[in-house]
């Protein structure tokens, strides 16, 4: 008996990996497949059999299909194709490592896994706000420099793309519609297979010598570069957009298709509008960042000369690509944000959300114009500077739908009744924030000023305080806010709350001298720089080692309140929202039955004012019930 | 109710006073020194204007809704109705409309054409070339090429053509406030007038600094700028035509010439004393052996001297490798003198005449 019992956990974790370990061979073999193929046609032309870059690009194509259907597109979908049955997945805890269909699922692999790689991509900020305690270069050589700050900007910009949107959106948008799932549950899971081999990519780049142009990679010098590792990003940054892509159908789909009776585009909760929003991004701008990735590897690999200007390539039509997707990139981390932090603010003030319709105008305002701004990006770029004035206008244009956000906030949290939880907190800090990162957009915005700043720590200041200080504060909001539905336990507050005062003050203190370091002359992507800023870098640095603290109470209170939490009630906020009707954790279809949706999210304070949703009873039809 | 809204705009008021005066009174950027950089500076005040009074509002009502209207425990009953339907969020987006227009007008259209326009009729022409990762700077009209500092007349209207040899890089004087991409294939071009006088040595601004990641040594990819008297630039043009290569260019080598050989690899120098007796010449091979890498081998009196690029002694001209340069020149008096690779400092040593 004993020997069985202590063979099973054993087994357990064995079993568990079996999609991954599959995976990973079935990769191997398509990657060996790829790049065979192009190994032999080269060799009957007279060459090598093997080059690094183009075997690797052709070796990953292949290998990535090799990978997905290994990890379990095989055996619960492609079966199918070939009028085989699909075989049943792996349960309980298992399924969190495979290919697993259930939105919830889906949703907690998708914010462990970002999490994670944020806490990473975050010990990469750590190293650099090291290196910067001294004007030399004298930690990192300056070429180790370049990578781990590539690495952290384009690891970071992967967790804002996919971290509210992939997590929060896939465990909540079906539970707030009343839908059981969302449109496409094997994309859904697609989707989120195709992420590890994005990670394994950026960190094997590393071990070839990875990539110095940051997170932008612009041409020539990507193209012109001798490390391999510009190729591991593009081909990562490919997959990562197709991920991104297949995403946002699916959660169009979902909204459009799925909601329950009664629930009008009237009564959407404004954090399934900010996933619709969000998900037109992806779905339409995307495939410029692709294409622009495809080109440099192109340049590269194949001799094209898109870029290359000896040739008759032009190094700024890159930028006008890469900034075509990479502008709306930064509404599609921000609008999440923006969509959960209104969600909180309203539940938390008792009050119904504060023009409501104006704040969906707002989003989808936003959405729009975000397609006419990317050149200003490019103002001191080269281009055209007949390009410059209508980018002004567009740009500054823009901060009108924003600020119909900040309107609903404000009115919503207006003589409310202020319950000031942790989400709460993390929702009021995120107006704070993204109203400094929104404003200092304008000065960036105004072409004259920002011929000054471009390029400068003014800029990365800016855009910490828009994606940490609107998303990543939102981020945490909702991580509290949801927990104990997730979970079913509760966080400790307190724990909660001293991770949010510590991350709110440590992350001002260090991004605000960033500002005036940009304005006296310090630019970005630097491993060294002139010795009179030496004194501001040591307050940002010291701030920011506190900023990287403040994350331990945050991973100590999820840690100890899954395993020793107390239970929590199904619905702890005493919110309108159809997820907090279910019980915590929800059950596999989340409702017995579609339910109704009979009135407002936010109708608190109005008086008689209909519940939002009604639970059906399970089994009972809609004409019962007439 | 009403006392809410009397409270708080005192508040919003209060806040947007103290901010205004901030912003009246602090300065923004260090020097300013370039036309164009006042007129950017200018701009960027009058943008904190406008910005200090949205900024209040929000940490206005941020602020008094916290301090009245928290609850402790889940409150008890729910807050007032409001819906924001009617004039107040039309109101709002008529405002905000308005105050963007305003600021998208001033400063900021009308301001492009002076900030990105070009001068037709400069006082002076001056070529840039980025190059990874180094600046050369050249004045056509004055048969100067390929220089490793820039120096500028006060008060004279420069046009900047810019290009680059290899990657994007960007050329940027924080001093000026100006700043345009170098790009390879096309010549880019900014204008300004400098307005002080100084030195790298006394204001870190005053440098070429490249703005765009361009490689390894993106961070050092600068050179100094100094502004300085009409008379004081004709002097130095006129040296630095003359000078042509080196300061004893087609000097003949004497028969007891002291010769040393110094190998530049790996971005570093493989010796980093040299010794030598006085009175007599001094032939320095340099041999630079870092392909696609510019080097030189340039004297100066002192390391703070090298540091501001001033009192030169002797120097090569800053090139690519991989290739051989001769120095030739008497040697200075009995001292310990400074040698430096202009681009790459870590790349020093010692010349100590006896």
């Amino acid at each position: 008996m004993t020997a069985t019992a202590q063979s099973e956990p054993q087994a357990g974790a064995i079993s568990a990996l079996m999609p991954l370990l599959r995976g990973l061979v079935w990769g191997g073999l398509g990657f060996a497949l790829g790049a065979a193929f192009v190994g032999v046609l080269r060799t009957i032309d007279g060459r090598d059999f093997w080059s690094l870059e183009l075997s690797m690009t052709f070796g990953y194509a292949i290998g990535i299909v090799g990978w997905l259907f290994g990890a379990g597109v095989w055996e619960r979908w492609g079966r199918e194709w070939l009028g085989l049955s699909t075989r049943e997945g792996p349960t309980g805890w298992h399924r969190y490592f495979a290919f697993t269909t259930d939105h919830k699922i889906i949703g907690i692999q998708y914010l462990v896994t970002f999490m994670l790689l944020f806490l990473v991509a975050g010990l990469f900020a750590v190293l650099i706000r090291m290196q910067l305690l001294t004007p030399e270069a004298s930690m990192l050589s300056e070429d180790s420099y370049n990578r781990v700050m590539s690495l952290h900007g384009i690891i970071m910009i992967a967790v804002a793309v996919a971290v509210v949107i992939g997590g929060f959106g896939n465990y909540f948008v079906p539970l707030l519609i009343g839908a059981e799932d969302v449109a496409f549950p094997r994309i859904n899971a697609l989707s989120f297979w195709m992420v590890p081999p994005v990670a394994i990519m950026l960190l094997a780049a590393q071990a070839v010598g990875g990539w110095d142009s940051g997170w932008t990679a612009y041409p020539p010098l990507s193209t012109q570069a001798a490390s391999p590792g510009h190729i591991f990003f593009t081909l990562a940054i490919i997959t990562f957009g197709i991920s991104s892509i297949l995403g946002g159908l699916n959660f169009l789909a979902t909204i459009i298709y799925m909601r329950a009776p009664g629930m009008t585009w009237g009564r959407l909760p404004i954090f399934v509008w900010s996933m619709f929003a969000t998900a037109i991004l992806a779905l339409l701008f995307t495939q410029f960042f692709a294409a622009a990735m495809l080109m440099v590897t192109l340049d590269r690999i194949a001799d094209t000369s898109f870029f290359v200007a000896e040739a008759g390539g032009e190094p700024i039509l890159y930028q006008h690509i890469f900034w075509f997707y990479s502008h709306p990139a930064v509404y599609i981390f921000v609008l999440p944000g923006l969509g959960v932090t209104l969600e909180i603010l309203a539940h938390f003030s008792r009050k119904p959300l504060f023009a409501y319709k104006w704040a969906v105008g707002g989003l989808l305002g936003i959405v729009g114009l975000s397609a006419l701004v990317w050149a200003h990006h490019m103002f001191v770029s080269g281009m055209d500077s007949r390009l410059i004035a209508p980018f002004l206008v567009t740009t500054e244009i823009i901060s009108v739908p924003t600020g119909l956000v900040f309107l609903s906030a404000l009115g919503t949290i207006w003589m409310g009744r202020l319950w000031l939880r942790t989400p709460m907190l993390f929702a009021l800090a995120v107006v704070f924030n993204f109203m400094i990162g929104g404003i200092t957009g304008i000065f960036l915005a105004d072409a004259p000023t920002d011929v000054s700043l471009s390029d400068t720590y003014f800029v990365v200041a800016h855009f910490h305080y828009t994606i940490i200080g609107g998303e990543i504060f939102a981020l945490f909001a909702a991580v509290y806010y949801w927990f104990p539905k997730i979970t079913g336990k509760m966080y400790s507050e307190r724990l909660g709350q001293l991770h949010f005062w510590l991350m709110f003050l440590s992350f001002n203190a260090t991004f605000i001298p960033m500002f005036w370091a940009g304005l006296n002359g310090m630019n970005r992507r630097i491993a060294s720089y002139t010795p009179d800023l030496q004194e501001i870098n040591i307050v940002i640095s010291v701030m920011g080692f506190i900023m990287a603290v403040s994350f331990l109470p945050f991973v100590y209170n999820m840690v100890r309140s899954v395993i020793w939490g107390e239970k929590a009630e199904a619905d702890p906020w005493r919110a309108r929202t159809l997820e907090w009707r279910v019980p915590s954790p929800p059950p596999l279809e989340n409702f017995p039955a579609p339910p109704r949706v009979t009135g407002n999210p936010y109708d608190y304070g109005v008086p008689n004012a209909p519940a939002h949703g009604v639970l059906a009873v399970a089994g009972a039809s809609e004409e019962d019930e007439a | 109710m009403k006392r809410d809204y009397i409270l708080v705009s005192i508040l919003w008021l209060a806040l947007t006073a103290i901010g205004e005066l901030l912003a009246i009174f602090v300065d923004i950027y260090p020097a300013v020194s370039s036309d164009k950089g006042e007129v950017i500076e200018q701009a960027f005040r009058v943008l904190v204007y406008f910005a200090v009074p949205v900024l209040t509002l929000v940490i206005a009502v941020l602020l008094y809704t916290v301090a009245t209207r928290r609850t402790v425990g889940l409150p008890e009953e729910d807050g007032p109705p409001l819906h924001g339907r009617g004039t107040v969020p039309l109101a709002w987006f008529t405002i905000t409309a308005a105050l963007t227009l305003t600021v998208m007008i001033y400063p900021g259209l009308v301001e492009i054409s002076e900030i990105f326009g070009v001068e037709d009729n400069p006082d002076l022409i001056v070529e840039v070339e980025g190059v990874q990762w180094t600046w050369f700077i050249s004045y056509p009209e004055h048969g100067v090429e390929r220089v490793s500092e820039l120096v500028l007349p006060v008060d004279r209207s420069v046009r900047f053509e810019i290009t680059s040899l290899d990657v994007l890089h960007s050329f940027w004087v924080p001093g000026f406030l100006m700043k345009i991409d170098a790009v390879p294939g096309r010549t880019t071009e900014i204008s300004l007038t400098p307005t002080r006088i100084g030195s790298f040595q006394a204001d870190p601004n005053f440098r070429v600094q490249c703005a765009e990641m361009c490689g390894i040594s993106h961070a050092r990819m600068q050179i100094p700028v100094r502004v300085v008297t009409e008379v004081e630039f004709e002097e130095w043009l006129a040296e630095r035509a003359n000078a042509a290569t080196s300061p004893t260019d087609g000097e003949p080598v004497a028969a007891d010439a002291q010769q040393f050989t110094i190998v530049g690899e790996k971005i570093a120098f493989d010796i980093d004393e040299i010794v030598a007796e006085s009175d007599r010449q001094i032939k320095i091979v340099f041999d630079n052996r870092d392909a696609a890498i510019p080097h030189n081998w340039a004297l100066y009196e002192s390391e703070e001297a090298a540091a501001g690029k001033a009192d030169l002694i002797a120097g090569s001209p800053v090139e690519a490798g991989p290739l051989v340069q001769e120095i030739v020149f008497d040697a200075p008096a009995p001292g310990t003198y400074y040698y430096i690779c202009d681009v790459h400092p870590n790349m020093n040593g010692e010349l100590v005449v006896q």
